[in-house]
């Protein structure tokens, strides 16, 4: 989940966008579908921001154990970027390191540097599957 | 008192990116671009830890740890290890490596190997 969240900020930063609201879907056994979605006080492009939200809908999805097939992230709200507050700095250097990581998976690849302690690479060979609906009309995937 | 940590590694947009994880996490940062720089520095710092890439041109790594282990004895400084996955962990270990780190990494991953090296390494 925290590799996808990371695939939709980078999205987010490359298109010059900021999202207010994050959606998890999740597909369970039996292809029963649900759509989980949290609205951010502060429309963001910030991994850390993102992931936690998109790991606290996880932990809300999973609330009760069961077998999943599908998991996406997507965001909506969209808004064109604008510059953060003269008050709010700390929000610019965390987006000033965000771009640094973006030039060095662009270099290195997706895996070459993250956040969040995250699964080895072949548990998420399923990243990609079905992934259309998760955003909706205004969203990115 | 915040903490120092001295990052060396010759990549200009790896140690950046370290720079400012670092930074945003309370440390004070010291860069350094090779192994020559870093024991150069060592003269006016002294690093509560030293975050360090393994291949680097000219002075490297390895040799960065045997020189500060024969130099700064009193404190020690805790020596984390940026590596590839066959690096010669055992061997680096004996020469004064304390932890190590394998790249591709995550900085929440790396941040909390050097958390528990300066814990080990402060006295109780």
């Amino acid at each position: 989940v925290r590799s996808l969240a990371q695939d939709v900020t980078q999205s987010l930063r490359r298109n010059g966008m900021w999202a207010r609201t994050v959606r998890l879907k999740v597909r369970f056994e039996g292809f029963d579908t649900h759509t989980f979605q949290s609205t951010l006080t502060v429309a963001t492009d910030l991994d850390d921001e993102v992931l936690a939200t998109a790991d606290r809908l996880l932990g809300e999805a999973l609330a009760e154990p069961r077998p999943v097939r599908l998991i996406g992230i997507g965001a909506a709200g969209l808004s064109e970027a604008t510059q953060d507050s003269l008050f709010d700095q700390e929000r610019s250097r965390r987006r000033s390191l965000d771009s640094a990581m973006d030039q060095l998976r662009r270099r290195f690849g997706p895996a070459a540097v993250r956040r969040g302690q995250l699964a080895a690479p072949e548990q998420r060979d399923f990243r990609r599957d079905d992934l259309d609906t998760v955003s909706g009309e205004d969203g990115l995937k | 008192m915040a903490l120092t940590l001295m990052i060396v590694d010759d990549d200009p947009q790896l140690i950046r990116v370290l720079s400012m994880f670092f930074d945003l996490e309370g440390y004070n940062v010291v860069r350094a671009a090779n192994g020559r720089e870093a024991l150069a520095l060592l003269g006016e710092y002294t690093p509560d830890l030293i975050l360090l890439d393994l291949m680097m041109p000219e002075v490297g790594g390895e040799e960065v740890v045997k020189q500060v282990r024969a130099t700064y004895k009193n404190p020690r400084i805790p020596i984390v290890i940026f590596t590839a996955a066959d690096t010669r962990e055992d061997e680096l270990k004996a020469a004064g490596a304390d932890a190590f780190i394998t790249k591709p990494f995550s900085l929440d991953g790396l941040r909390d190997v050097v958390h528990e090296a300066i814990r080990q390494a402060s006295p109780t």
